[in-house]
C-alpha cells in the first residue's frame, strides 16, 4: 500500500557535463514536475557537492518533503551520500532513490540526445514511482568479531597481518604452502636498490611467526566460508606434514638420511630436495615436512628423529578441519609466472638453453641451485652471450592482454645482476616498450644502458635452435633500424607474465566475490575503493587483485589492514535492512506443510516450525529475496524491494511507447554493476533498455514478467551473476529453475520466446551488456512495433489469469 | 573507378585491424619475404595505412609481395591479422581496376591458363618422389579460367599486356 500524504523532491543533476552535455536536465526536471507527488524538482550541477546537498536539506524543510529523489549517477556510486544527506535532513535514509542517469543514460547514449533526454524522464518516473511506496526503515547493527583472516602468506600477506596483528587484532595467516614467504622468497635481489630479498623479507618472517596476535597456519586451505561483515565463520583444511609442528625443531636430521630426492620447486626444479623436507633454510614455521608422493615409506627419518629424542614423525596423520570466526577477511593470494611453453614459438621446454625468469634468479641467488654460477643447461657452461626476451605471454592475444606490469624492472634486474657477476658477458634486452614508472625505476634503466647491456626494440617471431652449438636465434627485427635482425645468443631468458595464482576461480567461489576478465580478484570500484571487494568485509592486498611489485603489494597490503580495522575497530557494526520478512496471516505454513522459503534460503536463515508462519531470522538474512520470489502464497516480502515497489517501476516504464522498450532487471553485483561498466566505458548502444535493479536474480518473479508484457513491453529480459559467482550462493539458480520454463509458457500464450531473455554476466562485462542491447534492439526492429502489440493483445488475457492465479 | 569509390565503411575496416598493431615489429622478423625482397617491410605497410594514403598502398607494388605464408598473421601478438589485411587489400585494388605489377603478370597468366601459379617442372616431381609425395594431379584450370574470367581479372592481365 501507497502511504498517505506523499511529498516528493526530485533532483536532476548535471554532473558538469558529464550528463548535462546529453540530456537536457532541465527538460528532464520540469518533466518530473508533471508526476504524481511531486512537490518540487530541480536540476542544479552538481548533486553531490555541499550546496547541491544544503538544497536538497533545505527543501525537506521548506517544502515539507518526505521523500527524495536524485537523479545523477550509478546508486553503487553516490546512494549513501545522498542518504546520509536527507538524513541529516531529518528524513528517514530509506525514503530515498536514485535515478541512474549518468553510467545507464548519458555516457551509453551520447549520440542521441533527445532519446537519452527522453530515457532520463522514464528513469526518473520509475524512481518516483518506487519512492511513493517507500517506506521508512531502521538501520540493523550486528555485532563484530575484532579478528581478521589473512589469505596467503607472501609479502602481502604478511604486512597486512602485521598491521593488523600491531593494531591489537588477532591475526589468523592461512597459507597453503609449508612456508609463509611467497614469490619474494625465491628472489635473489629486489629492483630498484638490488637489496637481497630474503634479507629484508626474513625478519618480517620471523616476527609473524613470533608475534603472539597472529595464528600462523600453513600447509592449509581455506574451504568453507560463511557469514557476513564482522561476522564471517570460516573453515580452513589443515594438510598433513606427517611431521608433528609441536615436537620438530628443524634440525634437518631426517632429510640427512632420506634416500630419496626429488625435483626441488622452490629452486624451480634445478636442484633436489629429499622427500622430507623443508623448502629453504629460512622457511618459517622452520618444520619439515614429507612429501608423501615421493615418499617410499623406509622410516629411516623416524629413526632419525627418535635418535634425536623428539619422535616427531607420524606417517599416519590425516587432514584436519579448524574453524573460527573473525570480522573481516583479506585475501593476499598472489600470483603465478606463465607456462611459456603455452606459446610454442618461444621454444620453451623444447631448447635446453631457453630458461625463465625465475629459473635464472634461483642460478644467480647465491644459496641457489648452482651457488651464483649462471649456466646453460645443455652443457653445464656459463654462457657468453644472453638475451633477455620480455612480454613473453603479456601484451598478447594469444596468452594474456594486458601488461604483467614489472616484469621491464624484473628483466633489467636480471640483466644487471648478470653484468656484474660477468662483466665480460654480452646481454641483449629484447624489449618491445620499456616500462619503468615509479620512483628510481627510469634511473635503473638508464645504469643497465651505462653498464653496456645492449637494448634491442623489437620482439622475436620465432627461437630456433642451432642443433650443433645448441645456441640459439632469434629472429626479429631491429625496430630502431628497421630491418630484419637474426640474433645468435648461447642462452635465452623468457621473462615470463604473471597470472592469477591456481585456485583463485575456487576461492573466489568460497568467499562468493568476483573476479575480473584476466582472472584475478575484481575489486569494488576501480578508483575509490581499489581495495575492497564487493563483499563487504572482504579485502585485496598485493597481486590477487593484479600484478603489482613489491613496494605496491606492501602499500596495498597497509590499505588492506586499515579498511579492516576500519570495521573490526567498532563493536558494532550498521548493515542495510533490505532483508525478507514473512506475514504469519497470509504464511500458508499454518494450515498446510509447506516450508518452500527454508529450502530456498541459502543462509539458513529461516525457520520452520509445522504449524506455524515461517520466521526470518534478521541478522542471518543476506537480503537476496528468494524466498520472497519462491513463496507460493505471496507471504513474504523484502524490504526496500516490496512487489508494490517493483510493480510501480514497471507501470512507469512501459507507461509511454511500451513496445519500443526492454525492461531489464538486474541484479546489484554483477549484471548491474555490468551495465554500469558499459557506461563507464563509453560503449555506445540504442537506450530502449529500462532497467530495474534488485539485489538478486532470484528475486525476480514470473509476475513481474506478466505484467510488464501486459503493459506492453517490446521485450524483457531477466539477468544475473554468471552461476557459482552469485553473491548470494544460489540466488541465480533458483532465478534460473524459476525464469526459464516462462519460455515456454510465453511462447504458447503467443509471445514469441526470443522476446524475453535471461542473461547472465559479470561487473567486468559492460560490453556483453552493450552487446546484447544492441542484438535485443535489432531484434524487436526485425519484428516491428505492429507485431508486438498483436501478440501482447492477444496474450493479455493469459497474462491477467496467469497474475490473478499468482495473486 | 576512383579512390572516392572505395566505400568508407571498407576503408575503415581495414585501418580498425591495423589501428591495433602497436609497432613490435614480429611480422617483420618472421617475414620471408622480407629476408629476400627489402622492399616488403610488412610492419610499415600496416603503419602507412593508418598514417599513410590508402590509395597509395593499393596501387603500390608492396601488398603484391607478400608470399601469403600467414607467418605474420599467426604470431602477431595483438591479432591484427596482416596477411588477411593483405587479400583484402589485393581485392580493394583488382575492384578499381588496378594491375598487379608487372613482375606478377607472369604468375597470374601461368595461373589463369594452367590453373597454377608455378609450372610443375620434372624438377619438382623428382623432389616429390624423393619424399614419398603423391604425383600431382591436373589443377581445376576450366574452374580457374571461368573464375577469372567472371571476377573480370582476365582485363586486368590483359590489359596490362596491351598497354
Amino acid at each position: 500500500m501507497k502511504p498517505d500524504d506523499v511529498r516528493i523532491g526530485v533532483y536532476v543533476c548535471h554532473c558538469g557535463l558529464n550528463i548535462a552535455a546529453v540530456v537536457d536536465c532541465a527538460q528532464v526536471a520540469e518533466a518530473s514536475a508533471k508526476l504524481p507527488d511531486v512537490v518540487v524538482s530541480k536540476d542544479y550541477r552538481y548533486m553531490c557537492s555541499d550546496p547541491g546537498q544544503e538544497m536538497i536539506k533545505q527543501d525537506i524543510e521548506k517544502h515539507d518533503l518526505n521523500r527524495v529523489v536524485v537523479a545523477a549517477c550509478s546508486p553503487r556510486m553516490h546512494e549513501p551520500t545522498f542518504r546520509k544527506c536527507v538524513e541529516s535532513g531529518g528524513i528517514n535514509p530509506f525514503l530515498f532513490e536514485m535515478a541512474n542517469i549518468r553510467e545507464m543514460d548519458s555516457w551509453c547514449h551520447s549520440k542521441v540526445p533527445e532519446e537519452a533526454t527522453e530515457k532520463a524522464k522514464d528513469l526518473v518516473a520509475m524512481a518516483v514511482a518506487k519512492a511513493r511506496y517507500l517506506r521508512p526503515l531502521d538501520t540493523m547493527k550486528v555485532p563484530v568479531t575484532p579478528s581478521s583472516l589473512v589469505i596467503g602468506g607472501g609479502v602481502a600477506g604478511i604486512h597486512a597481518a602485521l598491521d593488523l596483528a600491531d593494531m591489537g587484532y588477532k591475526v589468523y595467516l592461512v597459507e597453503r604452502s609449508t612456508t609463509i614467504g611467497g614469490k619474494m622468497a625465491q628472489l635473489d635481489k629486489t629492483f630498484p636498490t638490488l637489496d637481497c630479498s630474503i634479507c629484508i623479507l626474513g625478519p618480517k618472517m620471523v616476527e609473524v611467526d613470533q608475534h603472539p596476535n597472529i595464528e600462523l597456519v600453513t600447509n592449509a586451505e581455506v574451504v568453507k566460508v560463511d557469514g557476513y561483515i564482522g561476522n564471517f565463520h570460516v573453515t580452513v583444511r589443515k594438510n598433513p606434514r606427517y611431521v608433528d609442528e609441536e615436537l620438530c625443531n628443524g634440525c634437518g636430521e631426517c632429510a640427512n638420511v632420506c634416500p630419496i630426492e626429488v625435483p626441488n620447486t622452490y629452486e624451480e626444479a634445478l636442484g633436489p630436495r629429499k622427500a622430507i623436507y623443508v623448502q629453504f633454510p629460512q622457511a618459517i614455521p622452520m618444520r619439515f615436512t614429507i612429501d608423501k608422493d615421493a615418499c617410499i615409506e623406509c622410516y629411516k627419518c623416524v629413526d632419525a628423529c627418535y635418535e634425536q629424542g623428539r619422535n616427531a614423525i607420524d606417517l599416519s596423520m590425516t587432514p584436519e578441519e579448524m574453524e573460527f570466526d573473525v570480522g573481516t577477511i583479506t585475501v593476499a593470494t598472489g600470483y603465478d609466472m606463465y607456462d611459456p611453453s603455452q606459446v610454442k614459438e618461444y621454444g620453451y621446454g623444447v631448447y635446453d638453453n631457453v630458461v625463465t625468469a625465475l629459473e635464472i634468479e634461483r642460478m644467480v641467488n647465491a644459496a641457489g641451485p648452482t651457488f651464483s654460477h649462471v649456466v646453460r643447461p645443455s652443457d653445464r657452461e656459463e654462457p657468453k652471450t644472453v638475451a633477455f626476451v620480455t612480454c613473453v605471454g603479456s601484451r598478447d592475444e594469444r596468452a594474456q592482454i594486458y601488461c604483467s606490469g614489472f616484469c621491464c624492472m624484473y628483466t633489467l634486474k636480471n640483466a644487471v645482476l648478470l653484468k656484474d657477476h660477468f662483466p665480460d658477458m654480452d646481454i641483449y634486452i629484447i624489449f618491445m616498450d620499456m616500462r619503468t614508472n615509479f620512483k628510481g625505476y627510469e634511473e635503473f634503466y638508464r645504469r643497465a644502458r651505462k653498464m653496456g647491456i645492449k637494448f634491442i626494440r623489437g620482439h622475436p617471431d620465432e627461437i630456433f635452435e642451432d642443433p650443433e652449438t645448441g645456441n640459439l636465434i632469434l629472429s626479429l627485427e631491429d625496430l630502431s633500424a628497421g630491418r630484419p635482425l637474426d640474433l645468435e645468443v648461447e642462452m635465452v631468458v623468457l621473462s615470463q607474465a604473471v597470472v592469477p595464482s591456481k585456485g583463485t576461480k575456487e576461492l573466489s567461489q568460497i568467499l562468493t566475490v568476483s573476479t575480473d576478465s584476466s582472472g584475478f580478484f575484481l575489486e569494488s570500484h576501480p578508483k575509490l575503493k581499489p581495495v575492497d571487494a564487493a563483499t563487504d568485509g572482504i579485502y585485496f592486498a598485493g597481486s590477487a587483485q593484479g600484478p603489482k611489485d613489491i613496494p605496491y603489494s606492501v602499500a596495498q597490503a597497509s590499505a588492506a589492514a586499515s579498511r579492516s580495522a576500519r570495521v573490526i575497530s567498532h563493536d558494532e557494526w550498521e548493515i542495510e535492512p533490505i532483508i525478507a520478512y514473512v506475514d504469519p496471516d497470509k504464511c500458508r505454513n499454518t494450515t498446510v506443510k509447506c516450508g518452500v522459503c527454508a529450502t530456498k534460503c541459502p543462509y539458513g536463515a529461516i525457520t520452520v516450525v509445522e504449524g506455524q508462519a515461517a520466521v526470518v531470522t534478521p541478522a542471518k538474512c543476506h537480503g537476496c529475496g528468494t524466498c520472497v520470489a519462491d513463496c507460493p502464497s505471496n507471504a513474504i516480502s523484502q524490504q526496500h524491494f516490496t512487489d508494490a515497489q517493483i510493480i510501480s517501476q514497471i507501470h512507469a516504464a512501459l507507461e509511454k511507447d511500451p513496445e519500443n522498450k526492454i525492461l531489464g532487471f538486474l541484479c546489484n553485483w554483477c549484471s548491474y554493476a555490468g551495465a554500469d561498466l558499459a557506461g563507464i566505458s563509453r560503449h555506445q548502444f540504442p537506450p530502449n533498455l529500462r532497467p530495474i535493479r534488485v539485489m538478486c536474480s532470484g528475486r525476480v518473479k514470473r509476475e513481474f514478467v506478466y505484467e510488464a508484457f501486459l503493459k506492453g513491453a517490446g521485450m524483457v529480459m531477466v539477468s544475473g551473476c554468471h552461476f557459482a559467482d552469485c553473491h548470494y550462493i544460489t540466488g541465480n539458480y533458483n532465478a534460473e529453475k524459476r525464469i526459464k520454463p516462462l519460455f515456454r509458457i510465453l511462447e504458447r500464450a503467443g509471445i514469441n520466446p526470443k522476446r524475453f531473455r535471461l542473461e547472465w554476466f559479470s561487473a567486468a562485462e559492460g560490453e556483453y551488456y552493450a552487446r546484447i542491447t544492441r542484438e535485443m534492439v535489432d531484434f524487436m526492429g526485425e519484428l516491428g512495433e505492429d507485431q508486438i502489440r498483436l501478440e501482447n493483445e492477444k496474450a493479455g488475457p493469459f497474462l491477467e489469469r496467469m497474475l490473478n492465479r499468482g495473486a | 573507378m576512383t579512390s572516392d569509390e572505395i566505400p568508407k565503411e571498407i576503408v575503415d575496416s581495414v585501418r580498425s585491424r591495423a589501428q591495433l598493431c602497436f609497432g613490435c615489429g614480429v611480422c617483420m622478423g618472421g617475414c620471408p619475404v622480407a629476408r629476400v625482397n627489402e622492399k616488403f617491410h610488412p610492419r610499415r605497410l600496416i603503419r602507412d595505412l593508418v598514417f599513410g594514403s590508402f590509395m597509395e598502398v593499393l596501387r603500390g607494388e608492396t601488398i603484391w609481395l607478400c608470399a601469403q605464408c600467414h607467418i605474420c598473421s599467426e604470431t602477431c601478438p595483438q591479432g591484427v591479422g596482416i596477411s588477411e589485411i593483405i587479400v583484402d587489400l589485393r581485392n580493394l585494388a583488382t575492384g578499381i581496376g588496378v594491375s598487379p605489377p608487372e613482375s606478377y603478370i607472369g604468375n597470374l597468366k601461368q595461373l589463369a591458363e594452367t590453373g597454377r601459379t608455378v609450372p610443375v617442372s620434372s624438377r619438382v616431381e623428382r623432389l616429390r618422389n624423393r619424399l614419398g609425395l603423391d604425383k600431382l594431379g591436373p589443377a581445376a584450370a576450366e574452374e580457374i579460367r571461368a573464375l577469372v574470367r567472371d571476377t573480370k581479372f582476365e582485363e586486368l592481365i590483359v590489359d596490362k599486356e596491351g598497354a
